[in-house]
C-alpha cells in the first residue's frame, strides 16, 4: 500500500472512532449540536477523502449520510433514539466499503444489501429530498442537493503537480471526478507545455498541469482539502474568478507570459482584466494611457495587493513569535526505527563508559556521562513519542459493552477512569483485543440478569468499571464488575470435570480463580456467541504475558469480580541495575528495585528449609540466584552476599547475588527459541565489554520463589 | 496502431511508451487504436500528448481513433480532448 493510501486508511478509521465517540456518548449523554457537528465533520472528511482516491463506493454512501447530519445541524430535522443506533450502523457500513475500496475489493452482494437498508433508512427522515439523492445515485450526476444557484461561486484553480505524483497512488482523473461531485468543472485547461517529446518523456514523470474553472457553492477550504494528502507534491492556488488580486499573485509566480497568453487564448479571463493585474510599474504616461476606471481599478487591486502581502508579512512575523503547536502524522515504523538506533547507541555508549573506566581516563569518562546524560534525552523524547493516552482506545469498548449488554438483556453501567494514563502505544494496541475480551466476558458470565440482580438485593443496572493508573512504573488496568463473582466451588468441579486437576487437589483462591486461564475452561453453564467458547481467557493471559504483564483475579462470591492487569511502560529499553552471580552478569528492571542491603549472618534466618530474613521486622523471602539457576556454586563463602529487595504488585522478595554494579540503561535483545523455557529470564542484553547479560524476569521469580512456601 | 491491453494506466505506459516509438519511427501517420481500452489515466493521457507532440516535430499526422465512451469522457474532464484532437 502506498504511503497515501495508507494516511487515508488511518485518518478515515480515525475519523470513524470520533464519530463513533461522539454517537455513543450522545446516546449515553444526549444529542447536542456539539455531537452533531462532530459526526458531520467526520462523515464529511471521509467523503472528501475516498473521492480523492476515486471511492465512489464510499463517497456515495457517505454522502447521504452527511446530507441527513446536515438538516440535523441546520436543525430542519429533529433526531431521535433510532437516529443514533442508525448512525452506528452507517459507521460500520462505511468501515466496511472503505476496506474494500483501500483493497480494491469487489463488494459482497450482502454488504450491498445492508447498505441500501441504510440507505433506505437514511432516507426515510428527509422525504423532501429523496428523489434528488436517488437520482444522484443511480446516474451517477453531480452532488447539487438543494444547491442554490445563487450560492454558487467560480472559482479558478491552478494546479501543478511534483515530478513524482505519479508514483503517489493517487491519479488525478479522480481529482477532477471528485471536483465534479463538489460542483462542475466549466473550463479545464492542461498546461502541457512542460510535456517533452516521447523521445524524451520518462511516462512516469509527471509534467502536465491544469488550469480550472470551476463552479461551486463551496469555500476555499473545501476546495483545498481535496489535496489534503498530497499537498507535498503539489502546488495549488485557489483563488474566486473575479479575485484579481488572486490573478495577480498567480501570474507574479510564472516565470514568462505564456500562462498569461493561455488564459487569454482560453478566454478565461479578457485582455483588460489580464491588463491590469500585470502592469508591474506603472507610469505617469502609463496611467494616463488607461482609462480613469482601469487606473481605479489598477489602484485598488495594488492597494489590496500590497494590503495583503503586508498582512502576510505581519502574520509570518506573529507567526515567527508566537511558534504554532502543530501535530505531524508519522508512520510509527519510523519511530520504531529510530528506538532500534538509539537502542544500539545506547549499547555502543555502554562500551565507551566501560572503555574509559577501564583506562581511568577521567575525561572520556566525563564525555561519556555527558553523552549518557544526552541519550537518555533522546532516548526518553522517542518513547515519549510512542506515549498514548489509553482514553481513545477505552473509549471505544463503551460500545462494546453497551452491545454486549443490549443483545444479552442486561442493563449495565461501564464508568471509565484513568483515561488520561499514558501508555507504549504498541501496548495499547496489543493490550485491547484483550480487555474487550474480558469486558465481555464481565458483561455475559459476571454481571446477572436484571431479575436475579433484583432478588440478590442489587440494583437492576449492573456496573462494569475499567480503570487506568501508573504504579510502580507499571501501569495498572483493573477490570471490575459488582456481578455474581467468581463460585470457587463451581470453578474446582469444572477444572476437575476437564481433567485440568485431579479430585481431592488443594488450591489456594488465587489458584483456584487462575483456573480461568486454562485452555478450554469455561464457566458459563451455557456457551454463548458473546465471550466464545472458552478459548479467550487462556489467550488473553498469554497476550499480557508478552508484552511482560501480569495478571491477576480477586472476586467475592455475590459480590463481583476484578481483574488487575499489570503492564510495563515500555517494550524495548528498560533501566535496569547490573548485578553478578557466579560467572554471569544479570539486569533486574530497576523499576522493581525496593531496595539493595548486605546479607549478613544477623539477617539469616532459616525456616522450614528456605531461606528469610528479617527485613525491619517483616518476614522477606529470599531467592538464591544461583541456586536457582544452578550455577556456580564454587567458592560461595568467600564472597560477600548481596540481597537485593525486588518488588511487583504487592510481594516482594529479596535475590541474592554476588556482585552489585549499580544502575545499567539495557536495551532489551530477545534471547530466541532456545532460551524460551528458561523461567525467569526475560530477554538478554548485550554489555559495553560485549559480555552478554540477561534481564531477570521479577514476576517470575517471585512466582516461583512464593510456591516455593 | 491497436492497443491490445483493456488497460491503458502507469503500469503500461513504459512498454507502450517503447511502441509507440517504433511507431513513430515507421510511419508517417501515426493513428492509435483504443477500442479495446475499458481504463486509463493521467500517465497514459500524458503518453498521447507527448506522442502528439513528436509527430508535431517529426511533421506526422496524429489520430486517436474507436474511443469508447468512458475513455472520452476521461478526455474530456481533464480538458485534454481538444489537446489530443479528439
Amino acid at each position: 500500500m502506498n504511503e497515501e493510501l495508507e494516511l487515508f486508511k488511518e485518518d478515515a478509521s480515525e475519523q470513524l472512532q470520533y464519530m463513533e465517540n461522539a454517537l455513543v456518548s450522545a446516546n449515553e449523554e444526549g444529542i447536542d449540536d456539539e455531537k452533531i457537528g462532530e459526526i458531520f465533520r467526520a462523515m464529511h472528511t471521509i467523503k472528501g477523502t475516498a473521492g480523492m482516491f476515486g471511492f465512489s463506493t464510499v463517497v456515495d454512501f457517505t454522502h447521504i449520510a452527511e446530507n441527513l447530519l446536515d438538516e440535523l445541524r441546520q436543525h430542519t430535522i429533529q433526531t431521535d433514539e433510532h437516529m443514533m443506533d442508525l448512525f452506528l450502523k452507517c459507521k460500520d457500513h462505511c468501515e466496511i466499503l472503505i476496506h474494500h475500496a483501500i483493497l480494491d475489493e469487489d463488494v459482497e452482494s450482502e454488504t450491498i444489501d445492508a447498505g441500501a437498508v441504510l440507505v433506505d433508512d437514511l432516507l426515510s427522515y428527509m422525504p423532501n429530498n429523496q428523489t434528488a439523492i436517488k437520482q444522484e445515485m443511480t446516474q451517477d450526476t453531480k452532488e447539487k442537493v438543494n444547491i442554490d444557484v445563487d450560492e454558487n461561486k467560480i472559482w479558478h484553480v491552478s494546479i501543478r503537480f511534483s515530478e513524482d505524483f505519479f508514483t503517489s497512488g493517487m491519479d488525478i482523473l479522480s481529482i477532477f471526478s471528485f471536483f465534479n461531485k463538489m460542483g462542475e468543472i466549466l473550463i479545464n485547461i492542461p498546461i502541457v507545455d512542460k510535456i517533452p517529446p516521447l523521445e524524451d518523456l520518462d511516462p512516469l514523470k509527471t509534467a502536465v498541469g491544469f488550469e480550472l474553472e470551476f463552479q461551486s457553492k463551496v469555500g476555499y477550504e473545501q476546495i483545498e482539502e481535496v489535496f489534503e494528502f498530497v499537498m507535498d507534491d503539489v502546488t495549488v492556488s485557489i483563488f474566486e474568478h473575479d479575485d484579481l488580486v488572486g490573478l495577480k499573485q498567480l501570474l507574479s509566480t510564472q516565470e514568462d507570459d505564456s500562462l498569461k497568453d493561455l488564459l487569454l487564448e482560453q478566454c478565461i479571463y479578457d485582455e483588460v482584466e489580464l491588463d491590469v493585474v500585470c502592469v508591474k510599474e506603472e507610469t505617469e504616461t502609463v496611467k494616463e494611457e488607461i482609462k480613469t476606471v482601469e487606473v481605479k481599478k489598477l489602484d485598488e487591486i495594488n492597494k489590496e495587493f500590497e494590503e495583503k502581502e503586508q498582512t502576510k508579512e505581519v502574520s509570518n512575523s506573529k507567526k515567527k513569535e508566537v511558534p504554532k503547536s502543530f501535530s505531524l502524522r508519522v508512520d510509527s515504523t519510523k519511530v520504531d526505527q529510530l528506538i532500534n538506533q538509539i537502542s544500539e547507541m545506547v549499547i555502543a555508549n555502554a562500551k565507551i563508559t566501560q572503555i574509559a573506566s577501564d583506562r581511568e581516563d577521567s575525561d572520556l569518562e566525563e564525555a561519556a556521562n555527558v553523552l549518557t546524560d544526552m541519550l537518555e534525552d533522546v532516548r526518553n523524547g522517542i518513547m515519549n513519542i510512542r506515549m498514548v493516552q489509553v482514553e481513545d482506545s477505552f473509549v471505544k469498548f463503551k460500545r462494546i459493552v453497551n452491545d454486549t449488554a443490549k443483545k444479552i438483556g442486561k442493563d449495565i453501567e461501564f464508568i471509565i477512569s484513568g483515561g488520561d494514563t499514558e501508555l507504549d502505544k504498541t501496548v495499547v494496541e496489543k493490550i485491547s483485543d484483550p480487555l474487550v475480551h474480558m469486558l465481555r466476558n464481565s458483561v455475559d458470565h459476571g454481571i446477572e440478569l436484571p431479575d436475579e440482580r433484583e432478588k440478590a438485593g442489587k440494583s437492576r443496572k449492573g456496573k462494569v468499571e475499567l480503570k487506568a493508573y501508573p504504579d510502580a512504573g507499571t501501569i495498572v488496568i483493573q477490570i471490575s464488575d459488582d456481578g455474581a463473582g467468581l463460585d470457587k466451588e463451581k470453578l474446582l468441579k469444572k477444572a476437575v470435570s476437564k481433567g485440568i486437576i485431579s479430585e481431592g487437589e488443594t488450591l489456594t483462591d488465587k489458584e483456584i480463580y487462575n483456573l480461568i486461564f486454562e485452555a478450554g475452561f469455561s464457566t458459563a453453564n451455557e456457551v454463548s456467541d458473546i465471550s466464545g467458547r472458552g478459548v479467550g481467557m487462556d489467550v488473553v493471559r498469554r497476550n499480557i504475558q508478552d508484552l511482560r504483564g501480569l495478571i491477576d483475579i480477586e472476586s467475592t462470591l455475590g459480590k463481583g469480580t476484578k481483574f488487575t492487569i499489570r503492564l510495563p511502560l515500555t517494550l524495548a529499553i528498560i533501566d535496569g541495575f547490573l548485578v553478578q552471580a557466579g560467572n554471569t552478569k544479570y539486569v533486574i528492571p530497576l523499576e522493581n528495585i525496593q531496595e539493595c542491603i548486605e546479607l549478613t549472618s544477623d539477617y539469616n534466618d532459616e525456616a522450614d528449609g528456605n531461606t528469610f530474613i528479617n527485613l525491619r521486622g517483616e518476614i522477606l523471602p529470599i531467592l538464591d540466584v544461583k541456586k536457582y539457576l544452578n550455577i556456580g556454586l564454587e567458592d560461595e563463602e568467600e564472597k560477600r552476599k548481596n540481597v537485593i529487595v525486588v518488588r511487583y504488585a504487592d510481594t516482594m522478595i529479596g535475590l541474592q547475588v554476588d556482585e552489585l554494579y549499580g544502575e545499567y540503561q539495557t536495551v532489551i535483545k530477545p534471547l530466541g527459541e532456545v532460551f524460551e523455557n528458561v523461567s525467569g529470564i526475560s530477554g538478554g542484553s548485550i554489555l559495553g565489554t560485549g559480555e552478554v547479560s540477561l534481564i531477570f524476569d521479577i514476576p517470575k521469580l517471585i512466582e516461583y520463589r512464593i510456591q516455593q512456601q | 496502431m491497436k492497443l491490445k491491453n483493456e488497460h491503458f494506466t502507469i503500469y503500461e505506459v513504459e512498454a507502450l511508451k517503447d511502441e509507440f516509438l517504433k511507431e513513430l519511427s515507421s510511419h508517417k501517420e501515426v493513428v492509435i487504436d483504443l477500442e479495446k481500452i475499458i481504463k486509463i489515466d493521467m500517465t497514459a493521457i500524458q503518453l498521447l500528448l507527448s506522442l502528439k507532440k513528436s509527430c508535431s516535430q517529426h511533421e506526422k499526422s496524429f489520430e486517436l481513433k474507436n474511443i469508447p465512451d468512458n475513455i472520452f469522457k476521461s478526455f474530456q474532464i481533464s480538458g485534454c480532448d481538444t489537446a489530443l484532437g479528439v
